[in-house]
This record gives C-alpha cells, sequence and structure tokens, in this order.
C-alpha cells in the first residue's frame, strides 16, 4: 500500500474549476476539484445527479461540450498535461489509454454496424494488428467479456443482444487496447440485480488482469462499497470527502456523506430507519453561491461556512473531507 | 381480511407476428395452416391480494412483471384467466372499455419514469386535475381546485409548485404529482411500476416513507414492482418472485428474505450489493434467461441457469407448492425452512 502511495499518480485532477456558458446564465458545474488515481486501483465516485460526476469524466477524456470552460486547475495523466494537449495526442489517449463505458450500452453503440466491426474499428485505430489478424482479435475480446459463441456474434447488431449483453460488447470495446484507466459511468445503472453482479464481477477481474485503473461512476454506494478500494463523494460540483472505502462507511466526516450512507437502503433495515437528505441541489446558475454548496442542507452548517474557504480535514494521510464542521 | 384482488390461471400470450415471424401475407397464402410463434410473458399466474395489503413484485427485466400489472391494472387483455376485483370478474371487459367502468378510479397506478410518464404541455394542477375530470366528472372550479389541493397536500406537493410545468420540477417533485395523480380519485387498489427507480437515494427515502404513509391513511392495497428487494423488504408484506411468466415463489417478506426456498429467489438475494458486502462470497448467475418463445411446457423456466439442476428438471415442469405457510416455491428440490 505505501509504495503505491508514494509512486506518481496515473491521474491527477488538480483544482478543477469548470463553467458551462448557458443562455440562462453561467452554471458552476465544478469547483476546485482535487483527485487522483493511482495504477491499477478502482476509484469509486458517488453522488446525487447533479453532482458533476459525469462531467469530471468528461473533462478527464476533454470530450466537453462547447459552452464549457475550465477555468481553472489541471489534469495530469501519466505525465501529459491533458488540458494543453493538442488534439492530435489526445485522439492517441482516448481509447488506447484511457478508454470510456457509457451509461447505456444501447444508445452507446452505433446501433446500424455489427458489433464485431465496431471492436475492429478500435483496434485499427489504435493498434498495429494486421489485417488478417483483426477478426480474431476481436473474436478474443468478445470471448474475454464471456459473450457465448463469439464468432456468431461477431455478426449480430447491437439490438439483438440483451442489455447485460450489450454492457459486454462496451467492456469490450473499452478493454480492448488494454487501457490504463477506465472510466466506467454507471455501467449498471438499468440492468437487474443479477446482471449487474455478472458485469461487475467481469469488469473487476479484466481490470484486476491488466493492472488497469477504474474510475466507478455511480449514484450507488453499495455497489461502489464492494467494488471500490477509494471513494470520493461529489455534491454540487465539490469533491466533499475522500478516503478509502471502509473508512468512508466507518467514519465519514462530511455531513453529506453520512446522509448519504443513512439513506441507502440496507437489508433488515426498517422504512422508518431510512433517512432522507432535505432539499435540492442548489442552482449552480446563482451568483451568490456559498462557498460551502451543502450549507443549506446542512444541520451543522456554521456561519462562516457560508463565507470561509472550505478547510481541507486531514483524518488519515488518505481520508480527506472538505468542511467547516466536520462530523 | 377479505381479498380485494383474486387472479387465477392468468396468461397473457402475445403471437409474433400475423402470419407467423418473418412470413408476409404471401407466404402465408401458400402455405397452408401455420404455426404462430407466441411469447408468454405471463403464464399461469394466481395469487391473491388482501385488503390493505401490500405485495412486492420483483424479477428480472422480461419476467412479465410489467404485463402483469398491465393486465391487472386492465390496460391489457389476458390471453386466459380470472381477474377478481372485489368478486367481480374484470378479466372479461376489453380493455377499451374499462376507463368508462366505475373500476377505472379504484384501480390507479404510479408509472416508472416521472418525467416520461408526465404531459410536459400540462401543469401539476392540469396533470392531478384529469382523472377528476374524466371519471368523477367534477366541473365545478371550485370543487375541483379543492380536490387537487387536498390530493398535493396528501403527497407533501407544495400548493405554489401547482402551477408549473414538469420540466419546473424535480424529480421528486414529478413523482409526487405522479402519486398525486394516482391518489386524487382515493383507488383502492395502487399499482406501482418502480416509482423510484429513476430517484437518487436522498429522495427515494422520502417517497418512500410518503407511500408508507398514504398506504395508512387511505387504506389502500399496493402491487409494488420493484428491482430493488431492498426496497420491496421495506415496504411490502408479501413478496412475489417471478421468473420468465411464471411465479417462482410467494412467501412473506421476511420469510422470504431470510429463508428463500428457489434458487432463482436465492441469487436474486445474494446478489444485492450491500455496504460492507463481499462479491467474491458470491455465485453470480450464469448465463442467459431461456427464450419466453413456446418455452418447452415440460421443463423448469430456470433450468440451464439453475445451479442445482437435475434430468428431472428437464421433463417435469415445477409447479408451486407449499412449503411453509403462506410459502410457496415451484421447486422440485425447495426445502422446508
Amino acid at each position: 500500500m505505501s509504495s503505491a502511495q508514494d509512486a506518481v499518480p496515473l491521474l491527477s485532477v488538480q483544482d478543477l474549476t469548470l463553467e458551462f456558458r448557458t443562455r440562462s446564465g453561467l452554471v458552476r458545474a465544478l469547483e476546485n476539484v482535487n483527485i487522483e488515481i493511482r495504477k491499477g486501483e478502482t476509484v469509486g465516485i458517488v453522488g446525487e445527479s447533479g453532482s458533476g460526476k459525469s462531467v469530471l469524466s468528461f473533462a478527464i477524456l476533454r470530450i466537453l461540450d462547447a459552452a464549457a470552460r475550465i477555468t481553472n486547475g489541471a489534469i495530469t495523466f501519466g505525465g501529459l498535461d491533458v488540458l494543453a494537449a493538442s488534439e492530435g495526442t489526445l485522439q492517441e489517449v482516448r481509447g488506447r489509454e484511457i478508454s470510456m463505458i457509457f451509461q447505456n450500452p444501447r444508445t452507446a453503440l452505433n446501433p446500424i454496424r455489427r458489433i464485431g466491426l465496431q471492436i475492429e474499428d478500435v483496434l485499427r485505430t489504435h493498434t498495429s494488428t494486421l489485417r488478417d489478424d483483426l477478426r480474431k482479435k476481436v473474436i478474443d475480446c468478445l470471448a474475454q467479456v464471456r459473450i457465448p459463441d463469439p464468432e456468431r456474434r461477431y455478426s449480430a447488431y447491437p439490438f439483438e443482444l440483451s442489455g447485460g449483453q450489450c454492457q459486454r460488447v462496451m467492456i469490450a470495446l473499452a478493454l480492448a487496447c488494454n487501457p490504463q484507466l477506465l472510466i466506467a459511468d454507471e455501467p449498471t445503472t438499468g440492468l437487474d440485480v443479477t446482471t449487474q453482479a455478472a458485469i461487475m464481477d467481469l469488469l473487476r477481474e479484466l481490470a484486476r488482469a491488466h493492472n488497469t485503473a477504474v474510475i466507478l461512476i455511480t449514484h450507488d454506494l453499495a455497489l461502489a462499497s464492494e467494488y471500490c478500494d477509494r471513494i470520493a463523494v461529489m455534491h454540487a460540483g465539490h469533491v466533499v470527502e475522500t478516503a478509502p472505502t471502509h473508512a468512508i462507511f466507518e467514519q465519514a466526516r462530511h455531513p453529506y456523506t453520512a446522509r448519504l450512507i443513512a439513506s441507502t437502503p440496507k437489508p433488515g433495515g426498517s422504512i422508518a430507519s431510512l433517512a432522507s437528505i432535505p432539499g435540492n441541489l442548489p442552482d449552480l446558475r446563482r451568483t451568490d453561491l456559498p462557498r460551502c454548496r451543502f450549507i443549506e442542507r446542512c444541520e451543522r452548517a456554521l456561519e462562516r461556512c457560508a463565507t470561509d474557504a472550505l478547510p481541507a480535514v486531514d483524518v488519515s494521510p488518505d481520508h480527506r473531507a472538505y468542511c467547516g464542521n466536520p462530523l | 381480511m377479505s381479498n380485494i384482488l383474486e387472479c387465477s390461471g392468468v396468461k397473457k400470450h402475445f403471437p409474433l407476428g400475423k402470419y407467423g415471424a418473418g412470413r408476409s401475407w404471401r407466404s402465408a397464402l401458400k402455405g397452408e395452416k401455420l404455426h404462430v410463434p407466441m411469447l408468454h410473458a405471463v403464464d399461469d399466474v394466481s395469487f391473491v391480494l388482501g385488503e390493505g395489503e401490500s405485495i412486492g413484485l420483483v424479477g428480472e427485466s422480461g419476467c412479465g412483471k410489467s404485463t402483469l400489472v398491465r393486465l391487472i391494472t386492465r390496460m391489457l387483455d389476458p390471453t386466459a384467466g380470472d381477474i377478481v376485483f372485489r368478486g367481480r370478474n374484470i378479466g372479461f371487459i376489453p380493455a377499451r372499455k374499462f376507463a368508462e367502468t366505475n373500476f377505472r378510479s379504484k384501480i390507479q397506478m404510479v408509472f416508472q419514469d416521472p418525467t416520461d410518464s408526465l404531459n410536459p404541455r400540462q401543469t401539476a394542477f392540469d396533470t392531478i386535475a384529469e382523472p377528476l375530470k374524466r371519471l368523477a366528472l367534477v366541473t365545478d372550479r371550485a370543487a375541483l381546485t379543492d380536490r387537487v389541493a387536498d390530493a398535493a397536500n396528501k403527497v407533501g406537493l407544495p400548493p405554489e409548485l401547482l402551477p408549473r410545468y414538469p420540466h419546473q420540477l424535480s424529480g421528486g417533485q414529478k413523482a409526487r404529482v405522479g402519486i398525486a395523480r394516482a391518489v386524487v380519485m382515493k383507488p383502492d387498489l395502487l399499482v406501482l411500476d418502480e416509482p423510484t427507480a429513476a430517484l437518487d437515494v436522498s429522495v427515494q427515502a422520502t417517497i418512500l416513507n410518503l407511500l408508507a404513509d398514504l398506504r395508512r391513511d387511505l387504506g389502500m392495497s399496493y402491487i409494488f414492482v420493484s428491482h430493488d428487494l431492498n426496497v420491496v423488504r421495506m415496504l411490502c408484506d408479501r413478496v412475489i418472485v417471478m421468473y420468465l411468466g411464471r411465479i417462482v415463489e410467494q412467501a412473506p417478506a421476511e420469510q422470504m428474505f431470510s429463508h428463500p426456498a428457489h434458487p432463482y429467489t436465492q441469487a436474486l438475494i445474494r446478489a444485492i450489493p450491500a455496504i460492507g458486502g463481499r462479491p467474491d462470497a458470491r455465485v453470480p448467475l450464469a448465463g442467459e434467461p431461456r427464450s419466453p418463445i413456446d418455452p418447452d411446457p415440460a421443463t423448469c423456466r430456470f433450468y440451464g441457469r439453475c445451479p442445482s439442476q437435475t434430468e428431472r428438471c428437464h421433463t417435469e415442469l415445477p409447479l408451486l407448492r407449499t412449503i411453509a405457510s403462506g410459502h410457496v416455491a415451484a421447486c422440485h428440490f425447495a426445502q422446508s425452512p
């Protein structure tokens, strides 16, 4: 563990601030986001919808909407300054070094192209596989994600496959070039629990085998707890707490993290014991956003939380909360 | 406790194509009688729902749970079987005529996605008022306003939100509008099709609490469709597990979770992620479900994925049998707990 900590992180996001310019005003989507991913580890990013999880992952790949502006911060991936890199360099990186699994596999796959050809496209762009070997390599990829009868499935269209099968194809597509970092954006939302378990087990097994680092974006804390080494909790464009998985659940310091854990249904829990989080995410277009964006939903808020910069509370070397009045 | 709903032998088979899959009327003309493949969406489902009781319906997507609730809410016509609501067989009333009967206001439904199930061009007020205008024939503006305000109050929707359109409401508020629309007619049976699937956990808790309170206050019976088993466990008295159109197990909620008897239920419960859980400890279900098109009537539907299958499962379809009080399972090897 300690040797991994000393090493240079694979991906480091520092003080990232990102805004969207829209007709109804400036949306402050991310503010001073700090996150580090080390080689081979799985990091969960959890939070409500609208908290900036997906925007952060798009920023890492720099596939942002034209209205987005990164006003501050740095993203470094294996020595490469992602924000300064040329589009050509980034195209080399995307798909080969960093790849992504999108939320809905049915919309992420090309509906009118056979799945085998879609994987071939990736191999042809990013690797030097010989033309004659392509088909065999694709069938290997499909077999690796345990698609039954890969020779036949090679020429299937996405609509012929079930949701779980489509997600397996997405994983095959993402891992075809053995990337160093895989961003999985809600990979199992919309799948059944049994399929979810099978997909997550597969993802973890392949990531371990190739020493791929994984960013797992999810709103399911229980899922993150089972598959992640570390968890970062996001709320309204802030990372509010990062910690090793067990520390998040045993000693959450940020009130939002604690609330989120309490509102997750647990086996054997009663409905009365299920806490809810009052209020909604603040409107990120507001010009008078308080420094702590959780302040209006927080029962521990102090006066200074609205005006002072959020202090970083280091609980342990690997556990940090950004809160003016931590638990 | 009397029963509000009794389903017996309910079936829904969908024909695949008018002339058979992939055949045109030309080929149908040339050929003689041909076999039209049937998709067995719901097959021989029987259960009862007591007055004020809440039943959870769980299973994978494609197992027929949505078809079953659409049969019960009479938006689809069953192929066979009886749906008896309050002593009257409503299964015979054609779905298109059902809205004209008095039963429509007694059986109401909350749909899955609060965004997709609200008319974007109707305000929250219009949405909640719609069933009153159509089914209760309330035309008096003052009475309408009163009853809408009352329903909004019951679901905790602030009155100032009523003139808003769906895009001006948050996910939780839209869910409340959907629930208000369903309870405004004071139904006896409320069918909830994954009402919290599209919501964040922070909002889910309040909606679940609201549903529990509403049931207590209004004395409704619930059929609650979900694939979140932890939620079903909290909200329901009894749980029905479906697999490929058939009920495979039915038991009181606590019993189901502590002593699941059917191998599918066991796999389903083990697959729920838990905080602090270890995924290494479970054996995931291998493979995909069998085809629901013309299934072999003699083979267990779970055959091929079942970890404890034998030759007998291939040749003899297991029927539901009682293994404990109120606990039935469709497996040859289900043990009494």
